[in-house]
């Protein structure tokens, strides 16, 4: 990256002696201005001076203000070891939830809209993506209930934080939203859930995994996820879509395996490999398979769903 | 509010009504609902873009930033809005510029721009006369305490001077009963210097 220029520093100057610290985050002035309205907005004066000298130091300003706006009323909380929600996840689920609202709102059919939904969140987080679907969804489908698995600590105390800060726009009901410690990799997860759920099936998992590769992590990374953003949250590559898929398709999937799973993904090896995988383990055919893209028109997520979750191919920009 | 803690009071007029009738100014109340409403605009005729700049994506980089660009497909008006970091925030944000916008060229006498700008001016125009108003007495009032503050001196100026007149007599005389003290003690020095000799 190219040094940024000592005249830049003077006209950021130039316009407040506050801006040249946010500079080396922002890297160009108008973005620092918006920061720095942002800080002086949210903080109160006399941390202002405190915040800037930690974005000085590439802190992520998520963590410094202590949450990111996610969705339409949600604010999540942002800590220290828990990754921060990105843009790009925030766009897929509001596609997402757009059209599973649609689904329950339009059909006529009261077997769908009374029975119970389940989406399960393997790597969840802060909880951003259980607690917006559930915000937007529940309105029209009151069965609804949403499960988060994380393998950290650190990522359920935020998520039952955040459940807490935003229960206002959450129509919190004791059984709609469900946060668990688990291992992803261990054989005794389905059953953990299983328990803990009373024996529901789920319908649809979701997962954003970590999938960035060893080498991009070490070469191709942004200097403030590298050095404040937990490694476990972000380093990994395609085990867990192995593991996601054998999952589904094991013959116990809490009592019968999920109908769609949308998962998001770094690069193409790892769609190629996911979709190899799904059409090994899809010995009856039914599955259909497509992509998501970001606003970088880049591959963001797979989707796979079967034909009773047929209204899933209307997220895809690309089909499989 | 103790100030109208009468017995009696809260039930003749209200306690809700009159504090409202005390902390809400009527005055700005009747001048937001004299403004026409926001305008809005049609959904099916604008083009939505997230312009997060280029590059990678996903895990690999936070961007904080989320700015929302609204092109109006039949005129080709483009506006970006970044005010806020909640991308649904400002995407809201973005339908009212450009609703404002539009409707500043379809109709420019009556639009919800112009009418508050020409309130804006309005009130600003009246606040220079109140202060020109204000200032202008201020001045008079000054001008008026001058002149009495001259017409004060010259009576007072006697009256001090006499005073003055009258403590520098007592000095005198408290002076000349020093002075005869002294010369007493000189001759008494002067006598005893005598009886040595």
């Amino acid at each position: 990256m190219p040094r940024l220029s000592p005249k830049l520093f003077k006209e950021a100057a130039g316009i407040s002696h506050y801006l040249p610290y946010l500079l080396p985050a922002c890297r160009s002035i108008t973005s620092s201005v918006n920061e720095l309205n942002w800080i002086k907005n949210e903080l109160p004066k006399h941390k202002w001076l405190k915040a800037l000298k930690l974005r000085k130091k590439l802190v992520p300003l998520q963590y410094i203000l202590g949450n990111q706006p996610f969705g339409n009323n949600l604010s999540i909380k942002c800590e220290k070891n828990v990754l921060i929600p990105r843009n790009d996840t925030e766009d897929w689920v509001i596609k997402l939830s757009n059209i599973l609202s649609e689904y329950f709102q339009n059909t006529n059919n009261n077997n769908i809209v009374n029975k119970p939904f389940t989406i399960l969140d393997v790597c969840t987080g802060s909880g951003c993506i259980p607690l917006l679907l559930g915000s937007e969804i529940r309105p029209y489908n009151k069965q609804i209930s949403l499960i988060g698995i994380d393998i950290s600590n650190f990522a359920i105390n935020l998520a039952l934080k955040n459940l807490k800060i935003n229960q206002n726009f959450l129509n919190l009901d004791s059984r709609t939203y469900y946060f668990s410690k688990q291992d992803l990799f261990n054989n005794n997860t389905l059953n953990n859930i299983k328990n803990k759920n009373n024996s529901k099936s789920v319908d649809l998992l979701v997962s954003n995994p970590p999938y960035i590769h060893s080498l991009e992590y070490t070469n191709n990374l942004q200097k403030s996820v590298k050095l404040y953003e937990p490694k476990l949250a972000l380093l990994g590559h395609l085990e867990f879509y192995n593991q996601l898929l054998y999952k589904l398709f094991h013959p116990h999937f809490l009592n019968n395996s999920p109908n769609a799973f949308i998962f998001e993904l770094g690069n193409d090896q790892q769609v190629q490999f996911t979709k190899n995988l799904l059409q090994k383990l899809d010995k009856s055919n039914q599955w259909n398979c497509g992509l998501i893209y970001d606003s970088n028109n880049l591959i963001r997520c797979i989707v796979g769903w079967k034909t009773d979750l047929n209204i899933l191919s209307k997220i895809c920009d690309k089909l499989l | 509010m103790k100030l109208i803690d009468i017995p009696g009071f809260k039930s003749i007029l209200g306690y809700q009504n009159f504090s409202r009738f005390l902390f809400q100014s009527s005055v700005y109340l009747a001048k937001k609902n004299r403004l026409p409403p926001r305008p809005k605009v049609n959904e099916d005729e604008i083009e939505e873009v997230f312009i997060k700049g280029g590059g990678s994506g996903g895990q690999k980089i936070n961007k904080t930033n989320s700015k929302v660009q609204l092109r109006h497909v039949p005129t080709g008006i483009v506006i970006s809005a970044q005010p806020t970091r909640s991308r649904e925030q400002n995407r809201k944000k973005a339908r009212e510029i450009i609703a404002l916008k539009l409707e500043e060229i379809n109709d420019p006498e009556n639009c919800r721009t112009k009418i508050i700008k020409d309130l804006k001016v309005k009130s600003k125009k009246s606040k220079l006369k109140k202060s020109k108003r204000k200032y202008q007495r201020l001045a008079e009032e000054k001008k008026l305490a001058e002149q009495a503050d001259s017409n004060n001196q010259d009576d007072f100026s006697f009256l001090n001077l006499s005073e003055i007149e009258v403590e520098m007599e007592m000095e005198q005389e408290e002076l000349e009963l020093n002075s005869n003290s002294t010369t007493s003690d000189v001759n008494h020095v002067n006598k005893a210097d005598s009886t040595d000799k």
